[in-house]
């Protein structure tokens, strides 16, 4: 890793680290605050008014009934992955493919440091902006959900809900980061780049339609993320982890390798 | 300075052995030697308390190691000789042996090669390209690498930086091998691009340290006197400012490490004709010092005052590589010369001048070294005036270029 490359990237990209950061929190205080112990069946009216389909789509259709599990299933169900998601790809793409597209990519080369150093430097940005910006996040889940309804909150489960969420988050960045390495021109590495993982995220909130649809869990990465089963201990964390884990090694390396070969036109 | 002091006489006790040098807040730092008491000595550049930079190992057992180190290990290139007539020469990683590569300096024809081109060919999946280039630069020298737009000057520059691998033949600076070994290169290269593009949100200063900190460098007495000269700016943020500006901003960042060699891709583009002269003085003093420049341009003028050799590339080939005074007395110069009388034309004509477009009273007249018989012929007429036509490369290197691709 070269050190003064990291504080520089960190430098320019702080600013959408805090924005998205600011954005789960708020959400997150907005959703812990909706809780009432006293009262669970009232937000479930609430939704009850909105169509049968759309609540299925947001995966709204189990039941919640205490703080861990309300909050896996409004909160962990939805925001917390289109949000990271969305930092994922503005991240990826201005990590890499904007630098070669703009051609400052030149300047990063022709300093003494090796393709792989480089690359590998806005990786690890990469990887330790995600994970911090969850787990800041789950910090500040726990330190809202005590301030409100102390005692409430199940820790063990809502750690375990939120390391799953860590890893299957560095898988999707690792698919923004490939596709980032991988295209000279920023608009086919942002396509493939948001792309793909954006159709997992579709597709994702389709299957949760309807039976009709249940095929459709073979096509997105998602599928292996339940909170709901999380909270309740009912999937198996650790390879679930190791799966997102593999997926986000083997990407995260196939970007760094395919960019240290490939021809750049700066 | 006080910490910068040499060792006193007995030296300095360090990694068990004696060290005479250059000290830095207690720690060998500069050139020293450092005697083991098993007869191992080092004798070299040090930096922060470790042999950096270049250096001689003579060990106990009588081998040799003279080249480069990297943070107390051998690193880069170098010459281990292990006993007479037995030697590992060329590159090392982290201490070990990686591969055997060029003496950096090929002593060829009694000149040093510094950038080596040979048969370079790199083709865009549209075709277009670079072809069969060869050539060389030596040590010192000044080279100018012409072309109009799109003739693939900027395409030999990525292949020498190693943004591109060549799809068949090699370039190398310094005997490294400009695709596997850039990073190494790097280190005594300074760089500008053609295309300035900056990390936008930043302003000069913080450019100009990052750049500095990726090298690894400190001390910047050179950067602050190149932007006095230039009188630069850095201070703004680098997406307000000037193309002028920015390019500016390129020029001190590819020479403020001070590099043996350069690589400038169209150096003067966006620069103001006192910043020109500016930039050409910086060329004529670093050529003083001994460096090494490949520079590319569409500008004949500013070749022809900083370059000793040219080479002139159209369509992805290289036409020609040449003396700059031949190449100049080989220019073609048009004239637009504005006579009185229309008989003046057939003056002109008689002297056996080539005329090109006429337009009323006014005729373009193109010289090339003939000025002898230029003169004498206007000397005969009523000039009224007489100015010098904008030309493009191309009409000026027609021996080069051919008439037919003029037509075309």
């Amino acid at each position: 890793m070269n050190i003064p490359l990291f504080k520089a990237t960190s430098k320019s990209n702080w600013i959408i680290f805090v924005i998205f950061l600011a954005v789960l929190f708020m959400y997150l205080s907005i959703m812990i605050s909706m809780y009432d112990p006293d009262d669970i069946e009232a937000i479930t009216q609430m939704y009850e008014l909105l169509p049968a389909g759309m609540i299925e789509a947001f995966g709204f259709d189990e039941t919640a009934t205490d703080l861990v599990s309300f909050i896996a299933l409004y909160f962990y169900g939805f925001i917390v992955l289109m949000f990271p998601l969305i930092y994922c790809i503005i991240l990826a793409n201005r990590l890499i493919a904007a630098q070669v597209d703009r051609g400052s990519m030149a300047y990063l080369l022709a300093s003494p440091n090796t393709r792989v150093k480089i690359v590998t430097t806005q990786a690890l940005y990469m990887v330790i902006s995600v994970t911090a910006l969850l787990a800041l996040n789950t910090v500040a889940g726990i330190a809202i959900s005590e301030a409100m309804f102390p005692g409430e909150m199940d820790l063990p489960a809502f750690l375990d809900l939120n390391l799953v969420t860590i890893f299957l988050t560095l898988s999707i960045s690792s698919i923004c980061f490939f596709f980032s390495c991988l295209f000279n021109e920023a608009k086919f590495s942002l396509a493939f780049g948001a792309g793909i993982p954006v159709l997992f995220f579709i597709i994702n909130m389709l299957r949760n339609i309807g039976d009709n649809y249940g095929w459709l869990k073979y096509l997105t990465l998602y599928t292996l993320f339940d909170p709901h089963a999380i909270v309740t201990g009912e999937q198996a964390l650790v390879q679930t982890c190791l799966i997102f884990s593999g997926i986000a090694l083997v990407l995260f390396g196939g970007g760094i390798f395919i960019f240290s070969r490939r021809n750049l036109y700066l | 300075m006080d910490d910068n002091r040499a060792a006193d006489k007995q030296g300095k006790f360090w990694a068990g052995g004696r060290y005479f040098g250059e000290l830095k807040d207690q720690v060998p730092h500069g050139r020293g030697k450092l005697d083991l008491p098993d007869g191992t000595s080092y004798m070299g550049e040090w930096f922060k308390g470790r042999p950096h930079g270049e250096g001689t190992v003579i060990y106990a057992d009588g081998s040799i190691y003279r080249g480069q180190f990297r943070l107390g290990r051998i690193d880069g290139y170098g010459k281990y000789k292990v006993t007479e007539g037995k030697a590992y020469e060329g590159l090392w990683k982290k201490g070990k042996f990686i591969r055997p590569s060029v003496e950096p300096s090929i002593k060829k024809q009694g000149r040093e090669e510094i950038i080596s081109i040979q048969a370079l060919t790199f083709i865009y999946s549209s075709g277009k390209g670079i072809f069969d280039l060869n050539f060389s630069v030596g040590n010192g020298e000044v080279f100018g690498y012409l072309g109009p737009n799109g003739a693939g000057k900027t395409t030999t520059i990525r292949n020498l930086l190693g943004f591109t691998k060549p799809t068949r033949g090699r370039c190398s600076i310094k005997g490294l091998d400009c695709w596997q070994d850039s990073a190494l290169i790097q280190k005594d290269l300074g760089y500008l691009p053609g295309e300035i593009s900056f990390f936008d949100e930043m302003n000069g200063v913080e450019f100009l340290k990052l750049i500095g900190d990726l090298r690894g460098r400190r001390g910047n007495a050179r950067r602050h006197s190149l932007i006095e000269r230039f009188e630069l700016d850095p201070s703004g943020k680098i997406r307000r400012m000037s193309k002028g500006m920015k390019q500016k901003l390129g020029i001190v960042a590819a020479f403020m490490h001070d590099p043996a060699v350069y690589v400038l891709d169209e150096p003067t583009s966006g620069l103001d004709p006192l910043m020109q002269k500016v930039f050409v003085d910086l060329i004529l003093e670093e050529k003083k010092r001994g460096k090494t420049i490949l520079m590319s341009s569409h500008n004949f003028e500013e070749t022809y005052r900083t370059c000793d050799r040219a080479g002139i590339v159209r369509e992805g080939r290289l036409v020609a590589v040449e003396d700059v005074h031949s190449l100049k007395s080989s220019q073609r110069k048009a004239y637009l010369v504005t006579l009185g009388t229309k008989e003046d034309l057939e003056i002109l004509r008689s002297y056996g001048l080539e005329i090109g477009t006429v337009s009323q009273n006014t005729v373009e007249v193109f010289v090339s070294g003939n000025y002898g018989q230029f003169t004498a012929a206007l000397a005969q007429c009523k000039v009224l005036g007489l100015d010098v036509a904008t030309q493009s490369l191309e009409q000026v290197f027609l021996k080069y270029y051919g008439q037919e691709e003029l037509v075309r």
